[in-house]
């Protein structure tokens, strides 16, 4: 009867811990890693293209900087092996219908918020191309975050226009 | 007075037809006038041409670029491609386009006819325009187009590549020369253009 008794409470004690231990260490799906690449909670790059160029010549290369992190950061400089020299550019205007564009030394990404890197605007300005860009080409970049760190993207080559509005 | 009632009334029509005519034409008054000018310059495929003559006869669209320019020209340059694609949908011709660099001295033929090769426009009535760099300049000045050069970079060899501060510019240009209406180049509105060549 000891026995017995002594027999059921080990085995009602693994049946509980077999419990604890399930509810402690939830099954990963592959839905949940892919949760984890692709969820808000990252600092990103989206919707990346450069536009067609010729070797010797120059380009620009965009992108949306996503930041849905509590913590902001700031985009430091670039790095691509297609340009002799890579920097962080604006397009801005001027009195009446002048356009000018300068360097700029870095762009502050708050938290929670979305950097357009965009025609008329600010883009990543690669100088002195060693080779052309065709239309459909793949150009591979890094953006340098203060806090996020190195960032890998590969921008698809095409000719887009700008809306007018 | 059968007689007396259709010359009034061929004057009526006649006067209308002026004035609708007039009224059109106000409508795109004349911006600068190169009717007269007979500027020499060389196109992509190293031909020289005298501008604007080699273009009269026909609208002009005209672009002012330079094509070390990695964001407004590219812009400029494929918002004048819509619009000869819109054009040749509509089955519209008669409509020349004309493409100025005003860094004639980085601007060489081939270099505008690489630029032109990697948008793969369409050049049968699109010209990419070079030359003596005076002379580009008295016709950006003349167009009233400025364009200064500002920032610069150094190649890690020391070669300078300089940018333009510039103005961002499309121009509708008439069959004698003259130009007729000025367009923001970047953001251009294809309707409103394709639209002012249609009623002029």
């Amino acid at each position: 009867m000891i026995k017995k008794l002594l027999y059921l409470t080990v085995l009602a004690i693994l049946l509980i811990s077999s419990g604890c231990s399930k509810n402690d260490k939830p099954k990963i799906t592959s839905d949940d890693i892919n949760e984890q690449i692709t969820g808000s909670d990252q600092l990103q790059l989206k919707n990346e293209w450069v536009r067609v160029s010729g070797e010797g010549m120059n380009t620009a290369l965009f992108f949306d900087a996503v930041n849905g992190t509590a913590i902001a950061d700031t985009i430091l400089s670039a790095e691509s092996e297609i340009a002799q020299i890579v920097e962080i550019h604006e397009t801005y205007k001027m009195e009446g219908d002048m356009m000018g564009m300068r360097q700029v030394d870095f762009v502050a990404v708050p938290p929670n918020s979305t950097i357009q890197f965009k025609p008329r605007d600010l883009h990543i300005m690669l100088i002195k191309l060693k080779q052309d860009i065709n239309l459909g080409d793949s150009v591979k970049a890094v953006i340098n975050f203060k806090h996020a760190g190195k960032i890998k993207l590969i921008a698809i080559a095409k000719e887009l226009m700008m809306n007018k509005k | 007075m059968k007689n007396f009632s259709t010359t009034k009334m061929f004057l009526l029509y006649t006067s209308l037809a002026l004035t609708v005519f007039i009224s059109c034409k106000n409508d795109f008054p004349v911006e600068t006038d190169f009717s007269t000018d007979s500027y020499p310059l060389i196109t992509q495929d190293n031909k020289s041409v005298k501008f604007p003559e080699f273009v009269k006869g026909k609208l002009v669209v005209v672009g002012f670029i330079f094509t070390n320019c990695p964001d407004i020209c590219p812009l400029t340059t494929n918002n004048m491609r819509l619009v000869q694609e819109k054009l040749n949908a509509e089955k519209i011709e008669n409509v020349s386009f004309v493409s100025i660099s005003f860094d004639p001295e980085t601007d060489t033929p081939d270099i505008l006819k690489k630029f032109a090769s990697l948008r793969k426009l369409d050049l049968n009535n699109w010209s990419f325009l070079t030359g003596d760099k005076k002379i580009t300049d008295q016709i950006i000045k003349k167009a009233g187009v400025f364009a200064i050069p500002s920032d610069t970079s150094k190649t890690p060899s020391g070669e300078e590549i300089v940018f333009f501060v510039h103005t961002d510019r499309i121009s509708l240009m008439d069959e004698e020369g003259r130009i007729r209406k000025n367009y923001f180049g970047s953001k251009l509105d294809i309707e409103e253009i394709v639209e002012d060549i249609k009623n002029y």
